[in-house]
């Protein structure tokens, strides 16, 4: 192989290079903002007891939780829900689920 | 400890009492009557006897449940809610503080202070994005409403809790999709892990709303007469409302079956199931007659990503959600 086929692969290597870094790049900055970014949902069993931590700092703009008094509420009534009773089947679904997440 | 299915249309608690499980079930409305005399307040309070009813600071009275629906139709009016779309109304001004008195009565006061309490929350909908819908929020409002009257209170997803119900057969791997009035949520589970979590912002009301405005009816009445049933999903009926009633709910059925298959389709998360999947399906909007069906042929159309072994009913449709709360609950312990 002569050192001009060495030197024509090399340029034909690092132009395909560059072409795909300014096609990821061109790519960012058309869609960057608007890809859908993934977040595994996390299950109800494993979130128990852990704090959710963030790196950045942000201020905490959510709605703030106000009580609510219910005290100037007169209740006019003796039962308001309507019960049914059903034999107890979940007892194996609890085991089963225990055994899974290893509890 | 308790199960609690925190809905826009019911609200249903589940507990345990000795070798049974104990549902309680309340309507999620109200209605308000303000009487302009003390004469006309006495007329009202005697008219409402029997009903279930709290009287507030201003005199006036606030009608609950089943009975707020029917007072609504008595006068052509429509019932309000407390909840909006899965989540406490921020369109109601009174919707908190309804939400909070109706929430401490049907779970009533712990029984001793930090009783394990299990409520079930919406996802993220994937059709709708404003400030109106704050899960975040919602769940906050009610762990303080519910620590206020003794428990620990904790969320759980409300597809997910339908899967912890109904999967346990296919060793909690498949879909779970609950058909609530205000959402339709949906959870792909695979071994008891949720992968994928989302809603529709479409559901029962929606179907309400549609049939309402094409035939000039109050929500309400249109409520009223499609939960009698009588009518088949796409099917025409000769009663106007319950015809459109079945048209908008084959519209929903298809709406409800595309968004499904879009969002699952490419989902990165998405497992690659070795056997075909079990969808179960719960809510008070999948009893109408042929929902099921109508549901799996709309998935079949709809070029849905994974193979379904079957798309089934659950059990309990209207119970579901609550009791997969209590297995929650119960595995917590």
């Amino acid at each position: 192989m002569s050192n001009a086929d060495i030197m024509l692969i090399i340029s034909i290597i690092i132009s395909h290079m560059l072409i795909m870094i300014l096609g990821i790049g061109l790519g960012y900055l058309i869609w960057g903002k608007q890809m859908p970014v993934y977040e595994k949902p996390e299950s109800f069993m494993r979130s128990q007891g852990k704090d959710k931590k963030s790196n950045s700092i942000e201020i905490d703009d959510t709605k703030v939780v106000l009580s609510v008094n219910t005290d100037g509420y007169e209740k006019k009534f003796d039962n308001m829900t309507k019960e049914t009773k059903v034999k107890n089947n979940i007892s194996s679904s609890v085991n089963k689920l225990k055994s899974m997440k290893g509890k | 400890m308790i199960g609690l299915d925190v809905g826009t249309s019911f609200i249903i608690a589940s507990s345990y009492k000795g070798d049974e499980i104990v549902f309680k079930d309340f309507r999620d409305a109200f209605y308000v009557i303000k009487p302009t005399t003390p004469i006309a307040s006495k007329m009202v309070e005697k008219g409402l006897k029997g009903k279930v009813f709290i009287k507030d600071e201003t005199g006036s009275f606030i009608i609950l449940g089943k009975d707020a629906i029917e007072k609504a139709v008595e006068r052509n009016e429509t019932a309000r809610r407390p909840m909006y779309r899965g989540v406490v109304s921020v369109k109601e001004k009174e919707a908190r503080k309804v939400l909070a008195y109706i929430l401490k009565e049907v779970v009533g006061k712990a029984k001793k202070q930090g009783d394990k309490l299990v409520f079930c929350v919406p996802a993220q909908p994937v059709d709708q994005e404003d400030d109106d819908f704050d899960v975040g929020y919602h769940e906050d409002v009610v762990k303080s409403i519910l620590s206020e009257v003794g428990y620990d209170a904790r969320s759980v997803n409300e597809a997910e809790a339908l899967c912890y119900a109904e999967l346990e057969d296919t060793d909690y791997t498949g879909i779970g999709i609950s058909c609530g009035a205000g959402m339709t949520n949906v959870c792909v589970m695979l071994n008891g892990e949720p992968t994928v979590v989302f809603s529709t912002t479409k559901s029962g009301d929606w179907v309400d709303r549609m049939s309402a405005v094409a035939t000039g009816e109050p929500d309400s009445v249109v409520q009223v007469e499609k939960e009698g049933g009588g009518f088949t999903v796409g099917e025409p009926n000769d009663n106007p409302v319950l015809s459109a009633v079945a048209s908008y709910y084959d519209r929903l059925v298809e709406y409800t079956a595309k968004q499904l298959s879009a969002a699952l389709a490419g989902h990165k998360a998405l497992p690659k199931f070795k056997d075909p999947i079990r969808i179960v399906v719960a809510g008070g909007t999948s009893q109408a007659d042929g929902y099921i069906s109508k549901l799996n042929e709309k998935l079949l159309e709809s070029e849905f990503p994974l193979q379904i072994e079957v798309v089934k009913h659950a059990e309990d449709p209207l119970h579901s959600v609550s009791k997969g709360c209590l297995i929650a609950a119960s595995i917590l312990d």
